[in-house]
Order: C-alpha cells, then sequence, then structure tokens
C-alpha cells in the first residue's frame, strides 16, 4: 500500500504539489494523467526515493521497481548485466528476460536494441527486483503506436501474474484506461478527478465502455475533442 | 531489360560513399599508416645521398641503421630498452592507479573533490621538469626518484580525465542506482568508471606521451643505464648517429604504446556505436 498525506513539492518558487492526499490499495494498478507540469513525475519520483517532499509524508514498501521513459540501460554492460546488475541471484535476471521475451538478447549491447527491446529490458531489471510496487514513468511514450500496444498487453498481463502494486504516469488518456483500476487526473498540484474503470486490465484497446471513460478523462484535463 | 553498363556512380545514393571512397582491403589499411613516416624515410636517404644534410650534423639512414645493429650486438641497447621500459612501465602502472583513484574520489563525492581537487590541481601547474631538482634531493639519483618523477606526470592526465568522465555520466543512469539501492561499490565501478572510461583512456594516450618525455627528462641526469644514457654519452662523444638512433627509438615507442591504447579501447570500448570516420 502507498499512502500520501498532504505532500506539497515545490521547485524553486512553483508549487508541484499542493497536499497531496492518494492512497493506492496493495495490487491495485492507479494511472496519473496531467498535463505537463502537473507534478504527475514528481509524484512517482518522491515514491522512487528521488525526491523528498517539502511537507506531508509518503508511506510505501521498500521494494519499488521503476521503469522510466528512457529505457535507462547502462550502455557499457550486456543486456543481460544490466538486468543482474546489483543482484545477488543470477538466476533471475535470465528468468526475467525470458519473462519480457528477450532471453536470445542477453548478450547483445543495449545500443543494439530497438526501442522497444530497451524498453523490454528495462522493465526486466525492474521485475528482478522481486518489486512489490512498479512504477511507470511514461514508459512507452517514446514507442512506436503498435509496439506501445504489445507493451501495454506485457505490462498488464505482468502485472496480473506478479499481483504488484503499480503506479503508472501516462498522458495517454487510451493507455490509463486499458490498464488501470483508477485512473486520477492531476492539475494545480492535487486532484482533480478520479475515475473507477470496470473490469479488470489489460482490456481490449476497442472496448465501448472505454471510449466514455476517456471523453471524461479528456473533458477533465481541458481538451475538447 | 537492365542495361549492365549502366555506370553504378548513378545508382549510388548520396552518402553511401563510405566503403568505396578508399578501396583497401584490410592489408591495405594497416600498411597505409606507414606509407607517410616511409617516405620521409626515403626523402632523408636522399637528402643524405645528395649532400643536403650534413653526416657529421645528421647522418644517413644506413649509418644510423649500423649504429642499431652495433649497439644491438654488444648488448648496449636491449639492455637499455629493458631499463628505459621497465621505468616508464612501472611509472605509468603508479601513476594510473593513483589517478584513478584520485579521480573516483573527486568524481564521485563532493567532500573528496573539495579534499583532493585543489593540491592536484596545484601539482598540475607545475612543469614536471620543474620537480627534478626536489626529487633528486628527496629520491636520491636512483630507479625510485625517475619512476616517481614517470608517475608523477602520468597521474596528472589520467585523474582529469578520470573525473571529467564521471563528470559527464548521465545522472538519469545514477538515479537508477538510487532506486535500487545499488552499493558504493558497485556505483564507482559499474556505473561511474565504466562510464567514464571513453574518457579515461583519452587521458591515458596523453599519461603515456608524458610518461616517455619524462623519462628522457629523468634519464638525462645522472644516469648510468637506459635509452636516455645512449643519448647522453653519444652526444658527450659526438656519435650523431647514436642520437639520431635514440630519437628514433623514443618516436617508435611512442607509436607503438599508442597503439596499444589503441587496441585497450577497441577491447574495452565495443559497446560505443559511433562515428568511425568515413
Amino acid at each position: 500500500m502507498i499512502t500520501f498525506s498532504g505532500v506539497s513539492k515545490r521547485f524553486g518558487g512553483t508549487v508541484v504539489l499542493d497536499g497531496l492526499d492518494l492512497t493506492v490499495a496493495e495490487g491495485e494498478f492507479v494511472a496519473v494523467i496531467g498535463r505537463s507540469g502537473t507534478g504527475k513525475s514528481t509524484l512517482l519520483r518522491i515514491v522512487a526515493g528521488l525526491e523528498q517532499p517539502d511537507d506531508g509524508t509518503v508511506e510505501s514498501p521498500d521494494e519499488v521497481a521503476v521503469a522510466f521513459q528512457e529505457p535507462r540501460l547502462m550502455p557499457w554492460l550486456k543486456v543481460g548485466d544490466n538486468v543482474a546488475l546489483g543482484l545477488r541471484d543470477q538466476a533471475r535476471a535470465v528468468q526475467a528476460l525470458a519473462e519480457v521475451g528477450l532471453e536470445d538478447k542477453a548478450g547483445a549491447w543495449p545500443l543494439q536494441l530497438s526501442g522497444g527491446q530497451a524498453q523490454r529490458a528495462s522493465l526486466a531489471r525492474a521485475l528482478a527486483r522481486r518489486p512489490r510496487v512498479l512504477l511507470l514513468d511514461e514508459p512507452f511514450g517514446a514507442l512506436d503506436a503498435l509496439t506501445k500496444l504489445e507493451m501495454q498487453s506485457l505490462v498488464g498481463g505482468l502485472w496480473r501474474d506478479h499481483g504488484w502494486t503499480v503506479v503508472m504516469v501516462t498522458h495517454d488518456v487510451d493507455e490509463a484506461v486499458r490498464l488501470a483500476d483508477r485512473v486520477i487526473v492531476l492539475g494545480d498540484g492535487s486532484i482533480k478527478l478520479e475515475l473507477t474503470v470496470p473490469g479488470r486490465g489489460p482490456r481490449r484497446p476497442d472496448d465501448p465502455a472505454l471510449a466514455g471513460l476517456g471523453q471524461e478523462l479528456l473533458a477533465a484535463l481541458g481538451v475538447s475533442v | 531489360m537492365t542495361t549492365p553498363t549502366t555506370p553504378r556512380t548513378h545508382h549510388r545514393p548520396p552518402g553511401a560513399t563510405s566503403t568505396s571512397s578508399i578501396p583497401f582491403s584490410r592489408l591495405g589499411h594497416a600498411l597505409l599508416p606507414w606509407l607517410s613516416p616511409l617516405a620521409i624515410l626515403g626523402l632523408w636517404a636522399l637528402a643524405s645521398d645528395r649532400g643536403w644534410l650534413s653526416d657529421r650534423t645528421f647522418p644517413a639512414p644506413a649509418r644510423v641503421f649500423t649504429a642499431a645493429v652495433d649497439l644491438t650486438k654488444d648488448g648496449t641497447l636491449p639492455q637499455a630498452l629493458g631499463t628505459s621500459l621497465t621505468r616508464v612501465a612501472l611509472g605509468t602502472v603508479l601513476g594510473v592507479t593513483f589517478g584513478l583513484l584520485m579521480g573516483v574520489v573527486s568524481g564521485y563525492s563532493r567532500l573528496g573533490e573539495l579534499t583532493v581537487d585543489r593540491p592536484l590541481q596545484m601539482l598540475r601547474a607545475i612543469p614536471f621538469n620543474a620537480l627534478l631538482p626536489l626529487f633528486i634531493i628527496a629520491f636520491g639519483v636512483g630507479e625510485s626518484m625517475k619512476v616517481l618523477l614517470i608517475a608523477e606526470g602520468v597521474l596528472i592526465p589520467v585523474y582529469l580525465n578520470t573525473y571529467a568522465g564521471i563528470r559527464n555520466v548521465d545522472v538519469k543512469l545514477v538515479e537508477v542506482a538510487v532506486v535500487y539501492k545499488f552499493s558504493r561499490r558497485l556505483v564507482a565501478v559499474k556505473i561511474l568508471l565504466l562510464g567514464a572510461l571513453p574518457s579515461i583512456l583519452t587521458g591515458l594516450r596523453f599519461s603515456l606521451a608524458i610518461a616517455w618525455i619524462a623519462l628522457v627528462t629523468s634519464e638525462t641526469v645522472n644516469t648510468t643505464s637506459g635509452i636516455g644514457f645512449i643519448l647522453i654519452n653519444a652526444q658527450r662523444f659526438v656519435r650523431p648517429e647514436q642520437v639520431v638512433l635514440c630519437i628514433v627509438i623514443y618516436a617508435l615507442l611512442g607509436v607503438l604504446t599508442d597503439w596499444l591504447v589503441r587496441l585497450l579501447e577497441a577491447r574495452l570500448l565495443r559497446w560505443r556505436k559511433g562515428f568511425s570516420g568515413r
């Protein structure tokens, strides 16, 4: 479980998070959407331990893993070594690579991978840590549309298998309603809208029930389509 | 039906000329860099032959070669080479080790930088031959003085490039280490040091050039062995062919060490996908 109580964060004079209260249940998949600069990444970075809140408290398990927007693999280590970096049990890395379908790329250099493969390697590094919480920071933002759909299915499937608590930051409304149990719209440092998505992810992208939710979220973001 | 007589250039897209612009085999690529030094050697021989160069000041290549053969036969040259190479090797290992260590300390930690950087920058400002008198007084005229002088020269470029290389490592990669709680050792070695490696190897090249200079400096004072000793003796007894021989040997050793670093780069930087010339 992750709990934000009255969390505020300022950068210089800009208030990014303003007394945020949020609880994410064990095993829940929460998507956070918002326009640029609304503090969605900051929220994630606080859970990851990369930022400290100025006010308020955040409680979360220690076993946290992150997949960033860029894969952030060490280019000088082979893919297998990247996944295994810091692990005592190297077999976990092999297993994690197999889970994301990259078992044959363990000996490749990161620069030889495609964008989708690199992102899967980054995911393998995350799941090799056996996390309780998985943080996804716009992990599919830089991928092409087809690869993106594949990656969403992969992450959704792995989430079902492993039962992680997931917080995913995204600017893609369709992605949010496809994967998450609950979608949160951030604006001006606090929650503007909270929506529960029926059923369990990963849902079919053409599910008619999702279209209405998508419209509602876009309206909350101030986008008229 | 296609016409086989169509000129190839007609179909070649722009920018696709890299493989055909240098139509040399692997052997050609290996030999090509030696072509210009050989041409210089030829010009030198020609100039000596025609009397444009005085044999008493700048002897012909053949005389230098004969000197090399003579000095090899009586064992002087192999022994001197061994001595000099040992000094350079020891000094380099010592300097590189210390430079790397200080670079990591200063690159990794702000406190380390505040402690280590200033004295090393001051040391950098001192021309290392200005340290020679002090080193002679402190360490005598023996091997330790020479090795330490070389180490001092070597350490500076290695330190500077290790520090700069570490500070150039993408902070996003270091954040991964924070999230996954990597040990300090792991961060230092697998992220910072490996990430700084391209820069460190550039530093190593500068260092090796300095190592030879430091060797010459240290070997021309109070020495009884090494290439520098042959050089000083040759000057004293007016043997220009030996003087030139020593200079040629220094040049060859310089090329050799540079080649070794290139080998090291090819091996250690395989992961890079950079521009390699066209």
